[in-house]
């Protein structure tokens, strides 16, 4: 009996410390610790400064975005609407209450894809790029010079991005610029007889239009190049219709459920295999109608380049994406890591995009090479949207050893090499900007169904008007955290050191309640009240109602706001 | 100081005069060139692509809208037709590739032609002198 009344009195005065530690650490810091929230790492904010430079880039001006792959059209247009959807990933899961790199470099891509040096290559190589084939259909009015709007019909694979982009800016920032009239224009400068023509275009345009060409094809799908439908091509829509549904309240999320039972009732995916064909073609005059594989089922390599399909699939089929990530996935990251994927004749793996590549030619060599450089990309991508974190961290371990990674000016990113030979060791060191401005970065700031998030747990009135922070000198600073706990009335921020070295740096929190009195708390410590009639010597409650913090930044500083 | 500025004098003096006469030659210039040549739409159709037969003549309304301009931005939708799909045969996808608009004018004695371009909602030509 005394030895449990022992025993008792222990764990009672045990009980007792623990409440009491844990009520003063409470007290210091109102039950808000920083760890729980989402924190950026200094690569990752690496992978953003470069986004947001490259972005920066004066019209016309491609450095950085040039790669050697250029079979049909060119890359360009891929690469900014990867950064683009990047970024919206990064906004949505790890900063979301820092807006203003995210959104005017999202912005900036936008623009970018208004460049004629983007679209014009739809008017002289893509547009016409099947025609020919399709049997006993004329080919006049396919090919007449007055079809040159990128947007009125096909060309989805440059369509569909501006619509995901842009639905999800506006579901992120519930800012409608790109519904103002001309939101996208494309201006054509004239030639072929036409003269010059201006054409204007907003996201319900456009998504209007995408929409309207998979109920006219039967959910077959939106052409790339006219009667050439492309699983891939599709995906970026398919998954941007569901925020566009969110936004107006339309059902348009239906078309790639709709254009996956159409493709696995005509064999085109069989979710047995969890194999694609690459593209079918179709009848020019009516889409749904004489529709043809014109490959066969193929691994996820092939149909679907390693994940680029899959990344937007998880939309609004995550586990059908998922079992067919688990069916490809040694196979593929087997081929990756022992540089069989680059190895001539050993793998085609790329033969549908590049077929027409001479092997005797070493620039299309290295065309082909930089095909399956973008696959490791996409799969490295994708294994990180399954929240496959051993095959994520293997692949970003091997593109840090054989990618010669560049820290500059506070950026990290993978400079392009068109240098794709297999070394002794197995390894590969050549790598293509999508891949080392768009897709590492992609793999490495998905913690796991970011993507799919995006699409599912949509942004509204209510985030916009939460607090969020503003005017941060981003080569001052890097924002490793910042996040407003709605339930605990938080603001998190966290600030690392940038790549100019200052005494000080400042940021700006807005839309604080003005009527409320917040603890502002700086590295676990706090620091006193905040009001409009109670300032602090490091924050100031400025007269347009935002709070003006300083800092010093010779070292990371942690940030709690919370209010009372 | 007064000595610099009596030596500074001369030279402005020489600087205000030089920049007046360039810009009375700019003047004289501008004024050799004449008026500014106007537009004179002389012709405007909207024909199908599968039935050249199908065709509607839309002169009036983009006379209206640039006769008299030196550049004149003109939507080439379906305002061309009053609204009207004047084939509206197909699907609505196939429909946007098959009418197109040919506009004929004068810059002068100069003919100007713009298309066959696609009627279509969302484009506009720009026509000038």
């Amino acid at each position: 009996m005394k030895s449990n009344a022992r025993i008792w009195t222990g764990l009672i005065c045990g009980a007792t410390a623990k409440l009491l530690i844990s009520f003063s650490a409470a007290a210091a810091t109102p039950n808000v610790d920083p760890n729980e929230y989402p924190r950026m790492t200094d690569k990752e904010i690496g992978h953003i400064r470069h986004i947001a430079r490259l972005s920066l880039n004066p019209w016309g001006d491609w450095t950085g975005f040039d790669t050697v792959y250029n079979p049909l059209q060119g890359e360009k247009m891929f690469v900014i609407s990867f950064m683009a959807y990047t970024l919206e990933l990064a906004q949505h899961e790890l900063t979301p209450a820092y807006h203003e790199i995210y959104r005017t470099s999202i912005e900036n891509l936008l623009k970018k894809m208004q460049h004629p040096d983007v679209w014009y290559p739809w008017m002289f190589e893509s547009r016409h790029g099947s025609v020919e084939e399709i049997k006993g259909e004329p080919v006049d009015w396919m090919t007449n010079p007055g079809w040159i709007d990128p947007i009125l019909k096909d060309n989805i694979q440059f369509k569909a991005y501006i619509q995901q982009i842009a639905a999800a800016y506006q579901m992120l920032y519930g800012d409608k610029r790109y519904e103002q009239p001309g939101a996208f224009t494309f201006k054509w400068t004239g030639g072929m007889s036409n003269g010059q023509m201006n054409f204007r275009y907003t996201l319900t345009d456009i998504t209007k239009n995408i929409y309207e060409e998979m109920v006219d094809s039967d959910f077959v799908g939106s052409a790339c190049e006219p009667g050439r439908v492309f699983w891939i091509c599709n995906a970026p829509s398919n998954a941007g219709f569901i925020i566009y549904d969110h936004l107006y309240g339309t059902h348009y999320g239906d078309a790639g459920p709709k254009m996956n039972a159409k493709w696995v009732k005509s064999g085109y995916r069989d979710p047995k295999t969890y194999k694609t064909v690459m593209f079918v073609s179709t009848s020019l005059r009516d889409p749904s109608s004489n529709v043809e594989p014109r490959t066969p089922l193929e691994a996820i390599g092939d149909a679907e380049e390693g994940g680029w399909a899959s990344v937007y699939n998880v939309a609004w089929d995550y586990d059908y994406t998922r079992a067919q990530y688990l069916a490809h996935r040694d196979e593929e990251l087997e081929q990756i890591l022992t540089g069989k994927l680059f190895r001539i004749g050993e793998s085609d793996s790329s033969r549908a995009l590049a077929a027409s590549f001479e092997m005797k030619n070493p620039d299309e060599i290295a065309g082909r090479m930089a095909v399956r450089s973008f696959q490791v990309g996409f799969f490295s991508a994708y294994a990180a949207e399954m929240g496959d974190q051993e095959a994520k961290n293997n692949l970003l371990d091997y593109a840090d050893r054989n990618f010669n990674p560049v820290w500059q000016n506070g950026e990290y990113y993978y400079p392009r090499n068109d240098d794709y030979g297999v070394d002794e060791h197995g390894n590969v060191h050549g790598v293509d900007v999508w891949t080392g401005s768009a897709l590492l970065p992609m793999a490495r700031l998905n913690r796991g169904s970011g993507l799919r998030r995006l699409y599912t747990e949509q942004w509204g009135e209510a985030q916009y008007k939460q607090p969020y922070i503003s005017d941060v000198d981003m080569l001052a600073a890097g924002v490793s955290q910042a996040f407003y706990d709605a339930k605990k009335d938080a603001l998190i921020v966290t600030l690392i050191p940038g790549p100019i070295k200052t005494r000080s740096v400042s940021f700006v929190v807005r839309q604080l309640d003005a009527g409320k009195i917040y603890e502002l708390i700086k590295d676990g410590k706090a620091t006193g009240e905040l009001s409009l009639t109670h300032q602090l010597e490091s924050a100031t409650w400025l007269k347009d109602g935002a709070v003006l913090i300083t800092t010093s930044m010779s070292a990371p500083h942690t940030f709690v706001l919370v209010g009372k | 100081m007064v000595i610099r500025m009596r030596s500074l004098l001369p030279a402005l003096a020489a600087l205000l005069l030089g920049v007046t006469s360039a810009q009375a030659q700019v003047d004289a210039f501008v004024q050799n060139q004449g008026p500014a040549i106007k537009i004179k739409v002389t012709s405007c159709v909207v024909s199908s692509v599968r039935d050249k037969a199908i065709r509607r003549d839309c002169t009036k309304s983009v006379s209206k809208l640039c006769d008299n301009t030196t550049r004149c931005e003109l939507p080439i939708g379906l305002n061309l037709t009053d609204g009207e799909d004047i084939d509206p045969v197909g699907v609505p996808m196939v429909r946007r590739l098959g009418k197109v608009v040919t506009v004929v004018f004068q810059c002068g004695s100069t003919t100007e032609k713009r298309g066959p371009n696609l009627q279509n909602n969302n484009a506009a030509l720009i026509l000038a002198c």
